[in-house]
């Protein structure tokens, strides 16, 4: 019997959320079924969570996506904070473009992700290796968010 | 060779003969004039007066002709020696008065002194004493201030004279002293024996008051002054005859009558005329006195014959007194003679003294018109100085005025000016803040878009790296379309960058766009607002802009206060080779020649000429206006 897991994806770029899609196809095929839901704003991030008639095993939160104001969805951030609350099981990816210390640090101290990633750091391994990681209970941060925290404590 | 005293008087006059017809040749130039002078004096040394007199006419009319002034002065003063040498009073008052108005008119005191000495001396011997004294103190002003010893002596001596004939002793005697203290200062050439001349005049003066004693002290110091004798023969020969008189008054009859013929001896050879007489008769009355009837006669007749000889009417009287005393048989003839040529002396005395005056009264008129002129001409110029200074005054408040004027308008303008500085900064400040904006935007379009899609592409293009099938070919080609799409995006971003500038291309077009909608607001009119994007607004000068904006301010008031229009047009327009701005109304209108140039217009038209414009105004009463501002780019 395979391990289902449920896999929330919000980014504003299909595209990007296709990319999440191939690369996860491939992962331990024998172990486990990744069921995917896919938002691509805010708004659609909000909604899949209040919605959703499953708890998310992960999520791949994108931080710049179209706002959601009726529910004060500024960022991926939000719906982060969101999952907290609905699904404290739930292990949270951050995924951003932006390299700022201030904002990671910020990140931490609410949201406490299990994976922070800049997307440069990415690869197709990578993203492989970080969600192993994170399903084994592990945290992962990527390369430079590491030397950001690094510079930090020097 | 004519001036050489040893040479015959008749050689002499030869020689001058031929000097005149030497002279007479050459030019009428200032040598020429020199030479006749010589000649003048020539003839006045050999006692040629009608010669003499002949030159220095001549001599006039030389002067007037070259205009030389001091020449014709000189010349005067010979003709007027003349006339008192030929004892012609009247004319030689007159050439002496010539004299003295043309000294008067030089301000030259100390010959006008002179002339009016020569004035005294003819007066004197017409016998005006009291117009000769009034003469003497008008000479005494002239000299005041003045160190002419000379003068001052003369004049002293004359008073002491004239007062003696007037019987005022004591001034006379008070003036003698005045001018022996001036003798005495020696600051007067010893060889005119001025002092042996006013102490033999003091004898006379103790004489006539019959004190015969003091009178022969002063004839005795008189003639016990140095070289009397060789400087001054005649009053070496008038003291002599003096003391004589007073000795034979006093009864001291020792050294007569040889005192009264060494006299009459050196007057004989002077040919002094007046001495002559007075020997004569001094020693008829000696010989009187001692009874020698014969000579007392032929004394007497010899005085009489010269005095009539020479034409010396005052002196034939004391003549004929001493005749009619020593021919007592003839009295009675000798009386009536006395009496009559007494008479026409008087008369001609009157005579001379209403000449004189008539000659000083009509020059007097003269003078006084003269003077009324030359009131007329202060008054006018005093008038005209006033309308100057009037003037000049007025100018200046006037000049001052604009100045002020002119002043203020700069400051304002200034102001007017800094405000729009402000107005463009603040402006560049807002426009900023939309640049920020639009960078903020771009940012986001490369950081969400193009960022995530390539990020995407290079994901997808990783995972197909570990398949080769024909499946992972056709999916890398999609992905290779998908870097086209993020190319072109690329480009649209970059694009969007390059126009930014143009979106926001100017703040004078934002500024202007903000004032019309202000003026909107504003203005009654409907406001129709066209800017040719064509105009490069960056490449023109801020004055210029500012100008631009000061016009359109400055028209819009003029519009709002005074057109009433319904339409307003502003367009600017770029032109060939400037830019154009046309302001059009069409409200009332106005006369433009009519209206003196209103501020409002001459301001405008100012403010583009300074940036090298012009401007046309084009409007008809009731029939709009139309303001075109052109500026050359």
């Amino acid at each position: 019997m395979k391990q289902i897991i449920q896999l929330l994806m919000v980014d504003d770029h299909p595209f990007i959320l296709q990319a999440y899609k191939n690369t996860l196809n491939g992962f331990k095929k024998e172990e486990y079924e990744i069921v995917t839901t896919d938002a691509v704003s805010g708004e659609t991030g909000y909604n899949a969570i209040a919605n959703s008639l499953v708890d998310f095993d992960v999520a791949f939160l994108d931080i710049s996506i179209p706002s959601y104001p009726d529910k004060d969805i500024e960022s991926g951030v939000d719906l982060a904070l969101l999952l907290r609350e609905k699904m404290p099981n739930c292990k949270i990816f951050l995924l951003t473009m932006h390299t700022e210390k201030l904002k990671f640090n910020y990140f931490f101290d609410t949201i406490k992700p299990e994976g922070l990633i800049v997307k440069n750091d990415l690869t197709f391994e990578e993203l492989i290796f970080a969600f192993e990681k994170v399903l084994s209970g592990e945290n992962y941060l990527s390369e430079t968010v590491i030397k950001m925290i690094d510079n930090q404590n020097q | 060779m004519a001036n050489n005293d040893s040479i015959s008087l008749g050689r002499r006059k030869v020689y001058t003969k031929k000097a005149i017809a030497v002279i007479s040749k050459r030019e009428n130039d200032s040598l020429r004039r020199v030479n006749y002078f010589k000649v003048a004096n020539r003839y006045y040394n050999m006692n040629e007066m009608e010669d003499y007199k002949k030159t220095s006419f001549l001599l006039v009319q030389n002067s007037i002709e070259a205009k030389d002034t001091i020449s014709l002065v000189k010349a005067y003063g010979y003709i007027s020696d003349y006339y008192v040498s030929k004892n012609i009073s009247d004319s030689a008052y007159i050439y002496n008065f010539e004299l003295q108005k043309i000294y008067t008119l030089l301000k030259d005191n100390v010959n006008v002194a002179k002339c009016l000495l020569n004035k005294a001396i003819l007066q004197h011997n017409e016998g005006d004493f009291l117009g000769c004294e009034r003469t003497v103190f008008t000479m005494l002003k002239k000299l005041r201030n003045k160190n002419n010893y000379e003068m001052r002596y003369e004049a002293y001596n004359f008073l002491g004279i004239v007062y003696a004939e007037l019987a005022e002793y004591k001034l006379s005697k008070e003036y003698y002293e005045k001018a022996l203290e001036i003798v005495n200062m020696k600051q007067i050439s010893m060889k005119y024996q001025l002092k042996a001349t006013t102490l033999n005049n003091l004898g006379i003066l103790y004489r006539k008051q019959k004190k015969d004693k003091q009178a022969l002290n002063f004839f005795n110091s008189a003639i016990a002054e140095n070289n009397l004798y060789n400087d001054m023969p005649n009053i070496y020969a008038m003291v002599k005859d003096n003391i004589g008189y007073s000795k034979f008054k006093l009864g001291n009859h020792n050294e007569l009558p040889n005192l009264f013929f060494e006299a009459l001896k050196i007057r004989d050879s002077l040919n002094i005329t007046e001495g002559i007489i007075l020997s004569n008769i001094h020693l008829s009355e000696y010989y009187a006195f001692k009874k020698d009837t014969l000579k007392a006669i032929e004394h007497a007749n010899n005085a009489y014959k010269v005095a009539k000889d020479n034409n010396e009417v005052r002196d034939v009287l004391p003549a004929l007194k001493q005749l009619s005393n020593v021919e007592p048989k003839k009295a009675l003839q000798y009386s009536v003679e006395y009496y009559k040529i007494d008479d026409s002396l008087k008369l001609a005395e009157r005579k001379i003294k209403n000449k004189f005056s008539r000659i000083e009264y009509e020059t007097e008129e003269l003078v006084l018109e003269k003077d009324k002129l030359i009131e007329q001409r202060k008054t006018l110029i005093y008038i005209g100085l006033g309308i100057i200074l009037l003037g000049v005054f007025v100018y200046v408040i006037r000049t001052q005025a604009a100045r002020n004027r002119e002043l203020q308008l700069l400051q304002e303008q200034q102001q007017a000016n800094e405000e729009i500085y402000q107005l463009m900064l603040t402006q560049q400040d807002k426009i900023e803040e939309v640049r920020q904006l639009e960078k903020k935007r771009i940012a986001q379009d490369l950081h969400d878009g193009i960022l995530g899609k390539l990020f995407g592409t290079r994901l997808n293009l990783g995972i197909l790296n570990n398949s080769n099938d024909e499946e992972a070919a056709e999916s890398r080609n999609g992905y290779i379309e998908q870097l086209k799409t993020i190319e072109q995006e690329i480009r649209e971003i970059s694009h969007d960058l390059n126009s930014e500038k143009t979106a926001i291309f100017n703040n004078f077009v934002l500024m202007v766009s903000n004032f019309i909608e202000n003026q909107q607001s504003v203005c009654k009119a409907e406001i129709h607002f066209t800017m040719d994007p064509l105009i490069d607004w960056n490449g023109i000068d801020n004055m210029a802009k500012i100008n631009f904006y000061r016009i359109l301010q400055e028209a819009f008031q003029n519009i709002n206060k005074y057109a009433e229009a319904k339409n307003v047009f502003v367009t600017f327009a770029k032109l060939n080779s400037s830019i154009e701005l046309q302001i059009k109304d069409d409200g009332l209108g106005f006369n433009y020649l009519k209206k003196k140039k209103g501020i409002g217009l001459s301001n405008m038209n100012t403010r583009i000429t300074s940036s090298g414009g012009t401007m046309t105004v084009a409007s008809e009463v009731g029939k709009g206006a139309l303001l075109t501002f052109e500026l050359p780019v």
